[in-house]
């Protein structure tokens, strides 16, 4: 008898179920040649590079292609452009109330007009600190503000220094079947992407908050990094094994627990600030918290995912939806086909998975932060403004 | 008999073993009994008999008692492969709204009230396909199903499934578990076939059993799947994640982006946990089964109904054959050349079986508990285990005989 060969390959577990050759990407030569200057922008900001200093890319790869980057896709697909242009008579003006966020110029998020005067809301986790601007609907950039932020909704609400702007109109039922179409508008008439009601509002469980690190205390009693989780905030930022974390947020941290409880006190999405001695020499470094369920997915989830917002978790009410969109699309108007905005996009949490704030929800939140953030205005310089931060209450709002 | 069609080399696997638990050595991994048909050469049916059913393991699933041999009857297919390509019965189906005459032939909506029936036809097939999509759990694999007879036959991924005669979890759209067990599969297709099985008659205080009152459930309406074209409007459903208790199944609308003999691609963006899970056409037919994504999210390919339908006969009588696409299971050990028996001559470098500890010059004299008499045998053996279980070998050494573990790889 011939022998009889059962062969082996050295592949590990974990790469086996993956280990199949990709067929060509159909659809990423077509992209290249059709982005449009917008496009560029929206791509070029899919790098996050925002955040710290990379030592090493997100291993996350661009894939979960939307409509603004891939205008074009196949002829057969749900997002082919002539069933996007059916939409624009469902979006009406509401594109006019959309804006892009900007930061350092790139885009970070996308905004919906809420008041005439020149107020927007939007995600609030995906803002920068500082130098933001905004695109509006004639293709201007304008500078805006942080005015206030309510954390539990991952909401802020913007000052635009634009008046006159045309305020979202909100549905007055946001109660939609499922497998009912919603349109994520952008600052023109054809929306960013299309995607139906996949399960109706619910509450999302707060993942805990991480850096991405383990760490001990050595002899000295400093704090140690043990370990530093790929695709974290931490390594993103640069943080090594080795290195001795000296404080966070300004204040010293002297034990493990102090800095466990500092971290557990934040939110996935926000920035901390660590000052960490490398080899005797001091440095800042400003890393991004993550949803801890994000941060432990492995290269091939993450790679299937696509990107994720890094706050995707923790919110009491939101809706979820099948369109693809990326994290820096997230704070835009969610349209029905009745033409009215039933909610705005808060989070891309998967391959499968965005979910939006509903209007029900946002409609008195949003008058509680306009009252309040136009009362704090008024009572300062109006070139200055003031910015109010409120926390997770709105009646903790300090002038 | 099927003839294998050529395998599709692209794609993951949609189970949450799929994603998880292969790179997790798990401790309640299948384990193995002697009653299993399959081989990839096998063409003769199987028979049903009690025994295999009573012989199978009930160790995978905790706290779940012996399966009692009077839960054979249900096993035997109350259809046939006609009857699975025609029957217009089922819960699902929704009249055509006549305004979607051509959107349904993959023409795409030009206008808001376009959008507006479309959406109604959405809506309505949605909330009706929850009603007959479940979750499945067997052994370590999670995944979702779809349940097409009134009597409880579920379609599910091959993957899902993992082989014949396992008892399997049911979940049903309402959170109440009920008992399955895993019949047939075309792994060349990745289909799969669970059976619902009624619940457990209940004990009284005199330990009287009392027959189970009879059960008829909600199922899909079936449709075929060699009319699809490119274009054509699907809704999709399942568990993405696996099982969770505030989430019904998951809706997602799309198109057909390709069709093939043996695959269906979409841009209804699936994940882990939802393989098995259904596909359905605007008027509320099952046209698919969910079975592996690409990395892009235009990348989701589902196993075609009618491949069901050809391997219908086979499946229901527990009939396992093929390997999955690019997933064919190996360990690693080659035969001695001019001897039948299972005489290891080599040991693959960093293969599984070295890992196990097989030597050159062991007898293979039992795998996942079949007797082991020639290699042709050995090789059988191993096709029919699936890549990441855990797999007991005895093997005899110098006269001595022991038992190794040895984790089934893949072979690219």
């Amino acid at each position: 008898m011939k022998s009889i060969r059962t062969l082996a390959y050295g592949v590990t577990f974990g790469a086996i179920c993956f280990s199949y050759s990709m067929e060509s990407k159909p659809f990423e030569s077509e992209m290249r040649r059709t982005l449009s200057l917008d496009t560029a922008e929206t791509f070029a900001s899919d790098d996050r590079s925002d955040i710290g200093t990379l030592i090493q890319q997100p291993p996350r790869p661009s894939s979960n292609r939307n409509a603004s980057e891939n205008p074009n896709p196949a002829s057969h697909a749900r997002l082919h452009y002539p069933v996007l242009q059916a939409f624009r008579e469902v979006i009406g003006k509401s594109w006019m109330s959309t804006i892009r966020i900007l930061g350092d110029g790139r885009q970070v998020a996308m905004g919906t007009i809420v008041d005439p005067e020149g107020w927007a809301i939007t995600k609030a986790s995906e803002l920068p600190e500082s130098d933001m601007e905004c695109r509006i609907y004639d293709g201007t950039k304008v500078s805006c503000k942080v005015m206030a932020i309510r954390s539990d909704l991952d909401l802020a609400l913007l000052r635009i220094e634009r008046r006159g702007m045309r305020g979202i109109e909100w549905a007055e039922d946001d109660q939609l079947p499922l497998g009912a179409w919603i349109a994520s508008a952008d600052f023109k008439e054809t929306p960013l992407a299309i995607g139906v009601v996949s399960v109706g509002p619910r509450s999302i469980r707060q993942e805990k908050a991480v850096l991405g690190i383990s760490f001990d205390a050595n002899a000295n009693q400093e704090i140690v990094v043990k370990m530093v989780l790929d695709g974290s905030g931490a390594q993103r930022a640069g943080v090594r094994v080795d290195d001795i974390i000296l404080s966070v947020n300004g204040t010293k941290v002297t034990s493990r627990q102090a800095l466990l409880d500092k971290i557990g006190s934040m939110r996935a999405g926000q920035d901390i600030q660590l000052e960490i001695r490398r080899q005797d020499r001091v440095k800042t470094i400003k890393a991004e918290l993550m949803d801890l369920n994000n941060a432990l997915l492995d290269p091939t989830e993450m790679e299937v995912n696509g990107k994720i917002s890094a706050r995707s978790t923790g919110f009491n009410q939101v809706f979820q939806h099948d369109t693809v969109l990326s994290p820096n699309q997230c704070g835009g108007p969610l349209i029905d086909l009745q033409g009215k905005a039933v909610g705005i996009n808060i989070a891309r949490a998967g391959r499968v998975s965005s979910y939006a704030l509903p209007a029900s929800v946002l409609r008195p939140v949003v008058q509680e932060m306009l009252s309040s953030a136009k009362g704090a205005s008024l009572a300062t310089t109006p070139a200055e403004g003031a910015s109010v931060r409120l926390q997770d209450s709105p009646t903790s709002l300090v002038k | 008999m099927l003839k294998p069609k050529p395998p599709i080399t692209r794609g993951r696997w949609l189970s949450i073993v799929g994603l998880f638990a292969f790179s997790i050595p798990s401790s309640i991994a299948p384990i193995s009994h002697a009653q299993e048909t399959v081989s990839q050469e096998q063409l003769l049916p199987q028979v049903v008999t009690p025994e295999r059913i009573t012989g199978s393991n009930s160790k995978v699933i905790p706290s779940s008692g012996e399966m009692k041999s009077s839960t054979v009857s249900v096993l035997k297919p109350s259809f046939s492969k006609r009857d699975l390509g025609v029957k217009a019965s089922g819960f699902t189906e929704v009249p055509l709204d006549r305004r979607l005459d051509v959107i349904f032939q993959g023409g795409e909506p030009k206008s808001a009230q376009d959008l507006i029936a479309l959406q109604q036809q959405q809506s309505a097939i949605a909330e009706k396909i929850q009603a007959v999509t479940v979750h499945i759990e067997q052994g370590s694999a999670q995944g979702s199903g779809v349940i097409i007879t009134a009597d409880g036959y579920i379609l599910t991924a091959a993957h899902v499934a993992g082989k014949p005669n396992r008892d399997a979890w049911i979940r049903l759209p309402n959170g109440e578990r009920v008992r399955g067990k895993t019949m047939g599969m075309n792994r060349f297709m990745d289909a799969g076939l669970v059976k619902i099985l009624d619940p457990q008659p209940k004990k009284t205080s005199s330990d009287v059993v009392q027959q189970a009152s009879a059960r008829t459930w909600p199922h899909a309406s079936l449709g075929t799947s060699s009319h699809l074209r490119p274009g054509h409007w699907v809704v999709a459903t399942g568990h993405p994640g696996g099982w969770q208790k505030e989430r019904p199944s998951v809706i997602r609308v799309g198109r057909i982006l390709e069709t093939m003999q043996s695959t269906l691609v979409t841009d209804c963006a699936l994940i882990g946990g939802d393989s098995g899970g259904p596909l359905f056409d605007l008027q509320g037919k099952l046209v698919g089964i969910h079975s592996r994504i690409g990395t892009e999210v235009q990348d989701n390919m589902h196993v075609p109904i009618d491949v069901f339908a050809d391997s219908w006969d086979r499946m229901a009588k527990n009939e396992a054959w093929g390997t999955l696409p690019g997933y064919k299971p190996m360990i690693g050990v080659q035969g001695l050349q001019g001897d039948t028996r299972a005489i290891v001559s080599e040991v693959v470098q960093d293969s599984p079986a070295q890992e196990a500890g097989v030597r050159p010059g062991d007898l293979i004299r039992k795998f996942d508990g079949v007797p082991i008499r020639t290699f042709e045998e050995l090789k059988s053996a191993v096709d029919a285990s699936l890549p990441g279980d855990r797999v007991r070998v005895e093997i005899e050494r110098e006269g001595r005989v022991s038992e190794l573990k040895v984790v089934i790889g893949v072979q690219d």
